[in-house]
């Protein structure tokens, strides 16, 4: 049986060219970047000309890239940056963020911080309108996510981010899954922090990085050596970092056409669903949306059952996030965005990436309406 | 589309049972999918053993792919909760003694997850328990194990017909637990040295009254009594189980015991020795296996009023919608309200019900 992977925005496979830059690292390039010998040395060059790469993804300086051990490292760091350099209670963010974001912010709440959690639009994203009035005498953080993980829309950032800045305020992004799939220029807009994870962009895991903007103060969320300009302590990850490097570098070389093509797949897959099974809605925003999300909700029947139906065909989805699955409760994000319990149990996310093809697409499409048929026939729910 | 082999769904506990029941199906040449029943929050992490931790969902996962078989984890949480630990907290507060697994069968292992079972496209759901489902007459019989002391029939009672059409147990032929962990260790299974799963699967420790106190808060106490008299306090209800001598807090001349929890005025009845035995019982939910039975109809049968017991001669006569009587050959000790009775003709499982009182 074939492996049909339509989860990319869960993790990637990484591409050959990082499998090689990383193997390479693993067996030539061992040093500890902070040693004084000829070994030492070449990590920490290599370690330059990797910030270099990730900085020219994102328009960025060098120097406004700070490697982590990925994504939600970055989050957290970002809200500790916050707290620590700026004098206030109140934080902005919105009410569909990753946990990476929510749970330390419900964690401050019991410290006595303020949380605004911006209601969302029926796609799921705020508006600079919206945060501007949410802002009060002490925010010190606005925190919104660029592209929503479930339902794959893009809000409004560089606008949000604009407000922010007008007011003083820092404004952090979680870039995770815009990173490679939206041009993205940070010299061209005003955010302060931006969190960036490699395993989502045909790197490898355990390794991400925080765009920090010149001029902000920082400090560290782990103490310990003078790495990464004293502000992230811990031995660099060299292989890591080298293999998010080439896999920015691949995505920055091939953006334009990797977007071209999988909103083309997106499309068909989304409409191949959506001509075929009847009661099912399509979530996240129609055109601003992450070029390989398809999202939908199909009535009656629990979106559990059908990817393990799916699975057993060689097809890899997700009902949402990765991270949330082993609950049953319907996902936060598809309750803010107005879905009844009903509808949100019976969710599927199917995400796209550089290896997915239009016989994957066309395969997903003739498997899973007599899936979504049968598991209709049985269900209870069925009217 | 070809037609393929038998599609067979073992629920995978992470113990050595289901993961033997699951070898041997694969043997017979059943296509197996491992299912995992995630059925509580383990309480606290440190319970890793509880049979729905972490741990025991790996110990699964790791069987499953030992076998090279599809492996899940299907969440019943919510079920679980309703069918089978609200009511027992229920119960006991109640002055009931219940039976936890028997409500699980029933509902959720043959009930919720059966059904998960049939839409995955599986006809059949297998489970480790030690008994044989058998046809007979065109009806489906339960026998029990051929190892006695790992018999577990008394939980299955409340199976209906079409529920044990779909089910195989195939650990019912096996000769013994000893067989089944020879099996585990010849397999090379992760599992084979693990430990018995415990009585009820999501009370840690087996320490029931720590649980409810956890969730009730804290207990309403009241009064001992004897011969009509209070002779003392106790600290509630739930803490007694009939039949009860040790751990009454309370002095007297002769040995006491419980005899009967009373939940209107919170009181513990108390008696003597003799008190606590009894000749016959009343009770409702009768379940019967393969033999249907109108009201007014009696049965010799042998029958237990606990799982860990053997089975003693009675007659039991049928009453209207569900509700019965049973008369012991012998005395039989402490019949405790919200304890099955379960019935057995012969080696086949009969059927069984829910006791509600001790008659005279």
């Amino acid at each position: 049986m074939k492996t049909i992977y339509m989860d990319y925005s869960a993790t990637t496979p990484m591409k050959p060219e990082v499998i090689e830059a990383v193997s390479d690292a693993f067996k030539h390039h061992y040093g500890n970047a902070s040693s004084i010998h000829h070994i030492g040395q070449d990590a920490k060059v290599l370690l330059q000309q990797a910030r270099e790469q990730v900085a020219r993804l994102i328009g960025a300086e060098p120097r406004e890239i700070f490697f982590t051990a990925g994504g939600t490292e970055s989050d957290n760091w970002a809200i500790e940056i916050a707290l620590e350099t700026k004098p206030g209670k109140h934080i902005i963010t919105t009410s569909v963020e990753h946990h990476a974001i929510l749970h330390p912010l419900e964690a401050l709440e019991k410290k006595g911080y303020r949380v605004t959690y911006l209601p969302v639009d029926e796609y799921g994203m705020v508006s600079p309108e919206q945060v501007a009035a949410a802002i009060e005498d002490d925010t010190i953080l606005i925190s919104v996510m660029y592209i929503n993980n479930e339902i794959g829309s893009i809000n409004p950032v560089e606008e949000i981010a604009e407000v922010a800045a007008q007011h003083g305020i820092l404004f952090h992004t979680d870039g995770v899954q815009a990173l490679g799939n939206i041009p993205i220029d940070m010299s061209a807009n005003q955010i302060s922090m931006m969190s960036m994870s490699a395993h989502k962009i045909y790197g490898p895991k355990g390794v991400g990085a925080l765009y920090i903007r010149k001029g902000v103060r920082t400090v560290p969320l782990i103490y310990g050596g003078a790495q990464e300009r004293k502000v992230r302590a811990g031995t660099e990850n060299i292989p890591g970092i080298i293999g998010f490097a080439k896999a920015a570098e691949l995505a920055r070389e091939n953006l334009t056409a990797h977007i071209e093509r999988l909103s083309g797949l997106r499309d068909k897959l989304r409409d191949g669903i959506m001509n075929q099974i009847p009661q099912a809605k399509y979530n996240g925003h129609p055109t601003k949306r992450h070029p390989g999300n398809v999202h939908v909700c199909f009535k009656y029947i629990e979106g559990e059952s059908l990817l393990l139906l799916l699975d057993m065909k060689g097809i890899c989805a997700s009902s949402g996030s990765a991270c949330t699955s082993g609950s049953l409760d319907p996902s936060h994000v598809l309750m803010n965005i107005g879905l009844t319990h009903e509808i949100a149990h019976g969710s599927l996310r199917l995400t796209l990436g550089d290896f997915t093809t239009e016989d994957d697409v066309a395969t997903v499409i003739e498997e899973i309406g007599p899936i979504v048929q049968r598991l209709r026939e049985m269900s209870p729910l069925t009217e | 589309m070809t037609k393929t082999k038998t599609r067979v769904a073992i629920g995978l506990s992470g113990g050595v049972d289901s993961s033997v029941a699951a070898y041997l199906l694969k043997q017979q040449g059943f296509e197996v999918i491992g299912l995992h029943l995630k059925l509580h929050e383990g309480i606290d992490p440190l319970h890793a053993r509880a049979c729905c931790s972490l741990d025991s969902s790996l110990d699964a996962r790791l069987v499953a792919h030992q076998l090279d078989i599809p492996f899940y984890v299907i969440n019943l949480k919510e079920d679980f909760k309703r069918y089978v630990i609200d009511p027992f907290i229920q119960d006991y507060q109640s002055g009931r003694t219940p039976n936890p697994c028997v409500k699980c069968n029933k509902f959720i292992k043959f009930g919720a997850f059966l059904d998960k079972a049939k839409q995955l496209g599986c006809d059949k759901l297998a489970t480790g328990h030690y008994a044989t489902i058998y046809e007979h007459d065109g009806r489906f019989r339960i026998r029990r194990a051929k190892d006695s002391a790992k018999d577990q029939t008394y939980m299955l009672y409340g199976l209906s017909q079409e529920q044990l059409s779909h089910i195989i147990m195939p650990l019912g032929d096996v000769q013994n637990k000893a067989t089944v962990r020879r099996i585990a260790q010849e397999l090379d299974l992760s599992v084979a040295g693990a430990k018995d799963s415990q009585d009820i699967c999501f009370v840690p420790d087996d320490d029931h009254i720590a649980f409810l106190k956890d969730e009730l808060g804290s207990f309403e106490a009241g009064d001992f009594v004897l011969d009509g008299e209070i002779i003392g306090q106790h600290p509630g209800l739930e803490h007694f189980t009939i039949g009860q001598r040790k751990g009454l807090g309370i002095s007297y001349q002769e040995p006491l015991y419980v005899t009967k929890l009373e939940p209107l005025g919170r009181k513990v009845h108390l008696g003597r020795a003799e008190a606590v035995w009894g000749r016959r019982l009343a009770g409702s939910k009768l379940n019967l296996i393969y033999e249907d039975l109108s009201p007014g109809d009696e049965r010799d049968i042998t029958a237990k009023i606990r799982y860990a017991q053997s089975a003693v001669p009675a007659r039991l006569t049928v009453g209207p919608e569900g509700t019965f009587t049973v008369d012991f050959k012998e005395a039989v000790r402490a019949i405790s309200p919200g304890q099955s009775v379960v019935f057995y003709r012969r080696d086949d499982l009969f059927g069984g019900g829910i006791i509600d009182q001790k008659l005279e």
